[in-house]
């Protein structure tokens, strides 16, 4: 990329333009080429306009300071236009005049306008000897390659030939350019003004405003995602670019010529070397080396273009712009190479990206007419009007923006896509996990089943072991020895069957309720109290739910109050039970207390049944406490409540 | 004079039962059969005033005959005969229409006391099944439809005295204890029985028609 303003030392081709219509033939063509170079259009050629406008392309030149047009008799040389003083008069800065003559077949009625598609440094205009416009003030030269459009009132034109006198000023160091001067009807005129101001310097202007706000978006991103710095680097390029790009809008610079065109060669270099780091990480490749030298070569930029402006180094600086190229080369050399390894439509694109805008870059710096390093035919023979054309350098990184953005919205939806079909798994797995989850629980639950029902098993053999088993064998060795009677035999069968009946009361569903289970066991033994004349004294109070009441529980606990009943009607003589329940004062024992007002039942005989019966308490995790006294005695069992 | 009819197929007891019904002077023998079929065909004209009867026939259930003598002659009070009085077996013959049960083993007197108080009006419930009998009229909080109280419900002191049966207080205490007299109790009592037979009728019915049987 190099910069507008540099003009082309050679010298103007004699004898190219000497007819009026080949050249705007040619202007229309170049024009049109242009148009599909730079947008990739191709744009309906415009229609030939049928009132004349004038091409003027032949001057007569003179140097000089004068404040007027000079005369006739000054010393006018002939000069072709466009006229780039780098090649015509190179070294040569300050006043000059052009003289040019046209032809006016009548008297105009409409406005008259005067039309230069760029002038530099500054151009004052006369119509037959009177001030018509200029394009700047002296002291404040332009640098922007934008168009001029001076109005001049139909008054100052007259039928026959007109003189229009161009006072140029060349600031020293600055570029000098006139080019075709176009004369004509203001209304004809204006659109071609008007596209030109579009082409330069609007659409710089729009893709400069583009290029800070994207680079700015993909610098952001870039800080927060570190890992991805090819973004942070493309980010940084598309800001160097917004720096460059200012040079196809920036009317008045701020600093001095040789600052400002360091400023805008190094912003140049700042995009390529960027860009060429950013190839670099996005295909992946690590060459630390090559990122170094990248590095340095953008930090000498700035000195290097700042001492060739200045004239100082030597060769160094005066080829440092040579650079330019080399990473470029560079670049498209590692995107090429991406491509063709991966072949993927990404890489392919940008590389395709890429190449167009390297086409860009040396066009345009053709176009600029600057460039004699790098010699072309045809770039010789059209410099005249390659110069005066609006650039396409802007507009050549478009391509490759487009494509970046377009791979930036790939990823993107990608991402999306991606995100969802792992949310999608993960909800897969979820419910996975959650119908094994289910089936373990089914299992677990299903292994506890049958462990209660081993325990149940176990539970009624060791009670049938333990109650009704040992009974029934006692009773049947009483029987073959002969030794009882049948009272007795009957007694002992009828305490098998109570026993029985026990257990089959204790496997009755209770919810933990411990009432029913006492009126049970009341039902089952009213009828012998009554038989002996005992009264019973049934003061049961609603307790809480004892979390105890298992089957297992509830068989120790009938299996003590039963013993308790048969010690009072065996031994006690007593005439009244009292059976009462109730909470203790903390609320977490229950109670039954079964008291009697017999003469008390505590002996020998009586020994091992109650140690059976503490036995009993102690597994349910209850206590029992047995209080005899000569007028009674009180059995006490707690529970607890949880 | 009560006439007792009693169905056993045990012939031990079936003698020992006669026994008892024609030793006491209140009591008459009306048949003693030992199958379903002769059952049957013993009611095919009259009933008994209390039929006594073991659930397992050689021919079939005594739930059967229960419920056919509660539907042809609801005059008649059934008694299931049971070994161990156990909550399945005699929920199922209350719900089939019995008012009570005799256990096999009971003294000559418990046996005849428990025919004549069931005459008089009503049978004692153990605790425990009169707990069971409270949940199925007061479902808790089970899913299953509700039920409109008033329809198969108890009402307020019926289900007083069942739960005062619960907790094991006799007759005679509950009535003390609601200041009603005895006779009272126990025709809330019969009330009860019932009221269940009804409502296990009414279920079975809603079971049939939701099985479209009906």
């Amino acid at each position: 990329m190099k910069r507008a303003g540099w003009d082309s030392s050679s010298v103007t081709p004699r004898g190219s333009f000497v007819r009026t219509g080949i050249a705007a033939h040619s202007v229309l063509l170049m024009r049109c080429l242009a148009l599909m170079a730079l947008l990739g259009l191709a744009l309906p050629t415009k229609a030939t306009a049928p009132d004349p406008i004038l091409q003027l392309n032949s001057a007569e030149f003179i140097l000089s300071d004068a404040d007027q047009p000079p005369p006739d008799s000054a010393p006018w040389k002939p000069q072709l236009l466009p006229d780039a003083w780098r090649r015509s008069r190179p070294g040569t800065y300050g006043y000059a005049w052009y003289r040019l003559r046209f032809d006016v077949p009548h008297q105009p009625t409409e406005p008259f306008a005067i039309y230069t598609s760029v002038l530099r440094t500054v151009g004052v205009v006369y119509v037959n000897g009177i001030l018509a416009g200029r394009s700047a003030p002296f002291d404040k030269p332009e640098l922007s390659r934008r168009p001029h459009f001076f109005i001049i009132s139909p008054s100052l034109v007259h039928p026959g030939t007109n003189t229009l006198h161009l006072q140029l000023y060349v600031k020293q160091g600055w570029p000098g350019l006139v080019p075709t001067v176009e004369a004509g009807d203001e209304t004809l005129l204006r659109p071609e003004y008007e596209w030109r101001m579009l082409l330069q310097p609007t659409g710089p202007q729009i893709i400069c405003v583009f290029s800070i706000t994207f680079g700015l978006f993909m610098l952001l991103l870039w800080l927060r995602r570190r890992r991805e710095s090819a973004y942070g680097y493309f980010g940084l390029s598309m800001l160097f670019f917004a720096v460059y790009a200012s040079l196809y809008f920036v009317r008045y610079p701020l600093m001095p010529a040789h600052l400002w065109f360091s400023l805008i060669d190094s912003a140049s270099m700042g995009v390529v070397v960027t860009i060429c780091l950013f190839a670099l990480r996005y295909v992946g490749w690590h060459w630390p080396r090559t990122e170094a030298c990248l590095w340095a070569c953008l930090v000498a930029s700035p000195f290097l273009f700042f001492c060739r402006d200045i004239d100082v180094g030597g060769w160094l600086p005066a080829n440092w712009y040579s650079m330019f190229h080399l990473v470029y080369l560079l670049y498209t050399g590692i995107l090429i190479a991406a491509a063709w390894r991966r072949r993927t439509l990404d890489t392919v694109l940008l590389s395709i990206a890429t190449i167009i805008s390297y086409v860009g870059v040396v066009w345009g710096n053709y176009m600029q007419g600057a460039e004699d390093r790098w010699p072309s035919l045809l770039l010789y023979f059209y410099l005249p009007q390659y110069l005066v054309m609006p650039s396409v350098l802007p507009y050549s990184f478009l391509p490759l923006y487009l494509v970046i953005a377009w791979i930036l919205v790939g990823r993107f939806v990608r991402s999306l896509t991606e995100y969802e079909a792992l949310n999608a798994e993960l909800e897969q797995r979820v419910t996975q996990k959650h119908t094994e989850l289910e089936q373990n629980y089914q299992r677990i639950q299903q292994m506890e089943r049958q462990q209660a029902v081993v325990e149940e098993r176990q539970r009624i053999m060791s009670d049938m072991h333990d109650g009704i088993g040992g009974q029934l064998i006692s009773t049947l060795s009483l029987v073959e020895h002969g030794e009882a009677s049948s009272t007795e035999v009957a007694a002992a069968l009828r305490e098998c069957v109570d026993d029985l009946r026990l257990t089959i009361d204790s496997l009755e569903p209770t919810e933990n309720d411990l009432l029913p289970i006492l009126g049970n066991l009341r039902y089952r033994l009213d009828g012998r109290l009554k038989k002996q004349g005992i009264n019973l004294d049934w003061r049961v109070k609603e307790v809480p739910k004892l979390s105890c009441l298992n089957p297992r529980n509830v068989l120790h606990i009938l299996r003590i109050l039963q013993e308790a009943f048969t010690n009072v009607l065996k031994h006690a003589h007593a005439s009244m039970i009292r059976v009462e329940t109730g909470v203790d004062a903390l609320g977490k024992h229950v109670f039954i207390r079964v008291s009697d007002n017999g003469n008390g039942f505590a002996g020998e005989h009586t020994g091992r049944g109650l140690e059976n019966m503490r036995r009993r308490a102690h597994i349910i995790g209850g206590e029992l406490d047995i209080r005899p006294s000569p007028t009674g005695t009180t059995l006490n069992l707690s529970l607890p409540v949880a | 004079m009560t006439t007792v009819m009693v169905v056993e197929d045990d012939p031990a007891f079936l003698t020992r039962f006669c026994k008892i019904i024609s030793s006491d002077p209140d009591l008459e023998l009306f048949a003693a059969v030992a199958d379903l079929a002769s059952a049957r065909q013993a009611m095919s004209k009259t009933a008994p005033d209390v039929l006594l009867t073991d659930l397992g026939l050689p021919d079939g259930s005594g739930i059967d005959l229960i419920r056919e003598t509660a539907r042809r002659y609801p005059a008649t009070d059934v008694m299931v005969i049971t070994v161990f009085g156990d909550e399945d077996h005699v929920l199922a013959s209350i719900e089939a229409g019995a008012t009570g049960y005799i256990l096999k083993d009971s003294m000559p007197e418990e046996f005849v006391g428990l025919i004549k108080q069931l005459r008089a009006g009503g049978s004692p419930i153990s605790p425990i099944i009169a707990r069971q009998l409270l949940k199925r009229f007061k479902p808790e909080v089970t899913a299953q439809e509700a039920k409109p109280v008033e329809e198969a419900g108890l009402s307020a002191r019926e289900s007083e005295v069942l739960s005062l049966i619960a907790k094991g207080f006799s007759f005679a205490e509950i009535a003390r204890l609601l200041i009603v007299s005895p006779h009272t109790v126990t025709a809330h009592v019969k009330k009860i029985y019932q009221k269940l037979a009804v409502h296990s009728r009414g279920e079975a019915v809603y079971e049939a028609s939701r099985m479209g049987l009906i």
